[in-house]
């Protein structure tokens, strides 16, 4: 399992080698070019003088292969300097927002996750009858809810209307769980039709397999086949679109933070974009790639303690 | 197995022979014995030592789907005695698994029993609650599936999964299944069953995978096994290993089988009686030695290869596209009309009755039984 996971993790290097790549391109070579400084930078300062000062300032006029070696290094060691706007850390920013951030996506993404579980269990327990096609109708009306609508419709009836929920806004501590409570709600109504369509798919399929009449044949129980054969089973192509969801994950918590006024990550990056923070930004993208390929070494280590053929091949 | 004679039996050729006489004594097994009617003492006795362990009556198995009904198991009757064995035969998509599947009770949906009896025990199994049945499957009833290499589960080490089956029907602890699930794979053959115990199953070969399949359907010594297909996808070697197991432990603990398979060489080495399943029904069933030597029906004669058919091979059966009936959409008369090389006018009015030819034997077509018993 170790060996596994020290290969796992040594054979992400040629992928961040990539991602600092393409961090460079973006970055450094066209964005650290004279011409889009000129069209990025406010008109007062759009001096040669002004933008050679920048270039100077974030080592633009160094050699190329320079430039991309101190790329890889800021990634490695995430030391971006200081923001543009607020002349803090920028590791100390990204401190500061990650918390409100996590505190938004974990739950949510956790009652998400556990709550289509449950659902798709029981789609695939009662296949065909009532309670499968309710869930399956609920599915699909979540599913054509768009987030952004599903946004104005809670603010305006739950929260302005209904007074059930604060509109927007953020508090340090335990308090948080006023704000987050409809942001949380919303996330997990437009996301969990999708996950049970999956996860049902992935348990009736794993149901009609030989296994799964043996095991009942053998004179198991319904329930405890299901928890002990299905569920283990359907478990690899679940965590496989669990990974896929991720990017939508970011942007989601990204969208729900911009509307809620909370400060995440994602409220960081966008407020970074907005003003041309080039610390931040690169800051927020690296750790957003980080987080990334951190989430696929975590399943893939799940899968592997899931099934003994990924550990051995 | 009686080694009588018929002597009302068709030659080869099959021509009508009329109405057939009863043997004087009546056949062990096989034919419509009542249950339970009231005999003297020492026929009694006699008769209990080889009453049926499974007694399926008319077991009708339908499958729901969208495009119409299936009728994979229409009206199918066999009974199996104390160690006997019953080779069920009949070409690909007949309803051999629909019919196994119904009597444990694990059709997968839109299946479902739509009437019949499968009695174990004085016990019918297709009205009896979920739970009972449960309680039942791999105790009293079990079943070897067709496909080795999906019958095991891959996230699960070959000796849990047959302590599984312990873990249900008796009180060992964890330590002990563990002990007996190595017994069991030292039992069914499996060299080094310590080792393999703790195997993944995909690191086993076909041939392990089977006895481990195997140990699994008969550790709690089920009064009766369904073994659907046990030996076809396994080579030639190890399916006469497979079957010498399996005879082995019927041997030891009495236990019936139901032999599913195409390979009618096996049915004639292993089994007592033999039931020919033709599109969801029975079609002939007797003694092996009786039906293989003097096949009555013009369908078990065409898999014997006594008459040609199309598409026929020989000790194999094979698959014929295109030929065997829709089971949604069956001929009103006989099933096998189409491809019957003796088919007639009559044959196609209405579904030949399953008759009582004598000897133990029962065979379904009108001019086998003749026009005037029906
Ligand atoms: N889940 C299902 N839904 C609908 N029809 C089915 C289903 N499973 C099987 N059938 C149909 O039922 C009929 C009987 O199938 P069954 O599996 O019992 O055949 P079989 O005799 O075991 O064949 P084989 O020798 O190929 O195993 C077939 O025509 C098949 O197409
Ligand atoms: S009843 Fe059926 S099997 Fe018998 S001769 Fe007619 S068509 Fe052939
Ligand atoms: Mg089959």
């Amino acid at each position: 399992m170790l060996h596994y996971l020290a290969r796992r993790i040594v054979s992400t290097l040629p992928i961040l080698l990539g991602v600092a790549l393409v961090f460079f391109l973006v970055f450094n070579l066209v964005g650290g070019s004279e011409r889009f400084l000129y069209n990025i930078l406010p008109p007062k300062g759009r001096t040669p003088e002004t933008i050679n000062q920048y270039r100077e300032a974030y080592g633009l006029d160094r050699p190329v292969i320079v430039q991309f070696l101190d790329t890889v290094g800021d990634m490695v060691t995430f030391d971006f300097g200081r923001s543009e706007s607020t002349r803090q850390k920028v590791s100390y920013l990204i401190a500061r927002y990650v918390p409100a951030s996590a505190a938004l996506a974990v739950p949510a993404f956790a009652v998400e996750i556990a709550l289509a579980l449950a659902l798709a269990m029981l789609c695939a327990r009662t296949r065909g009858r009532w309670p499968d096609r309710l869930v399956g109708v609920l599915s699909v009306a979540g599913m054509s809810l768009p987030m952004l609508a599903l946004v104005i419709i809670g603010q305006r009836f739950l929260a302005f209307e209904a007074g059930l929920f604060p509109i927007s806004g953020w508090t340090r501590g335990l308090g948080a769980v006023r704000y987050l409570a409809l942001p949380w709600l919303l996330w997990v109504t437009v996301t969990v039709g999708y996950d049970v369509r999956f996860f049902r798919t992935a348990l009736v399929e794993e149901q009609g397999k030989e296994y799964v009449r043996a095991a009942l044949a053998k004179g198991m129980p319904r329930r405890l086949v299901m928890r002990r054969h299905v569920l283990r089973n359907a478990l690899v192509p679940i965590l496989t679109y669990v990974v896929i969801q991720v990017p939508f994950l970011l942007t989601g918590s990204m969208l729900l933070e911009r509307f809620f006024s909370i400060p995440g990550i994602g409220e960081l990056l966008v407020q970074a974009i907005l003003s041309y923070d080039l610390p931040v930004m690169k800051a927020t993208v690296t750790f957003y790639t980080l987080f990334f390929i951190g989430f696929s070494v975590v399943t893939d280590l799940l899968y592997a303690a899931v099934d003994p053929r990924v550990r051995l091949g | 197995m009686t080694g009588e004679r018929d002597p009302a039996r068709p030659p080869g050729g099959g021509a009508p022979t009329g109405a057939v006489p009863r043997p004087a004594a009546p056949a062990a097994t096989g034919d419509a014995r009542r249950p339970l009617p009231a005999r003297p003492a020492g026929l009694a006795a006699a008769l209990a030592a080889e009453a049926p362990v499974l007694d399926v009556r008319n077991l009708a198995a339908w499958y729901f789907t969208d495009e119409g009904t299936v009728k994979a198991v229409d009206g199918v009757g066999f009974k199996i005695g104390k160690g006997k064995t019953l080779g069920l035969v009949g070409e690909s998509g007949c309803g051999k698994t629909a019919t196994g599947l119904a009597v444990l009770g694990l059709l997968p949906p839109p299946g479902r029993v739509v009437r019949g009896e499968a009695v174990l025990g004085r016990r019918d199994l297709l009205r009896m609650p979920e739970q009972d049945l449960a309680a039942m499957r791999g105790r009293d009833v079990s079943m070897i599936f067709q496909e080795p290499m999906s019958a095991l589960d891959p996230l699960m080490t070959t000796g849990a999964q047959i302590a599984e089956c312990l873990e249900m029907h008796t009180d060992l602890d964890r330590r002990q299944r563990a002990e007996k699930a190595v017994e069991l794979l030292a039992s069914v053959g499996v060299p080094e069953p310590a080792l393999r115990a703790k195997a993944w199953p995909h690191e086993l070969s076909g041939g392990m995978r089977q006895r481990v399949v195997i140990a699994m359907a008969l550790a709690c010594d089920p009064k009766v096994v369904i073994a659907d297909e046990p030996t076809t996808a396994l080579d030639v070697t190890v399916q006469a290993q497979i079957l010498d197991l399996i005879e082995d432990t019927q041997e030891r603990t009495g236990m019936g089988v139901v032999l599913v398979t195409h390979d009618l060489a096996a049915v004639a080495q292993a089994a007592d009686e033999v039931a020919v399943m033709y599109a969801g029904v029975l079609v002939e069933t007797g003694p092996v030695k009786d039906v293989f030597s003097r096949p009555a029906h013009p369908y078990t004669k065409a898999l014997l290869g006594s008459i040609p058919v199309v598409g026929q091979a020989d000790r194999q059966l094979v698959t014929i596209p295109g030929r065997v009936p829709n089971l949604a959409r069956l001929p009103s008369g006989c099933r096998f009309a189409d491809r019957c090389p003796l088919a007639e006018g009559a044959c196609r009015v209405a579904e030949p009755d399953f008759i009582d030819v004598g000897a133990g034997r029962k065979v379904r077509c009108i001019l086998a039984t003749g026009r005037a018993a029906r």
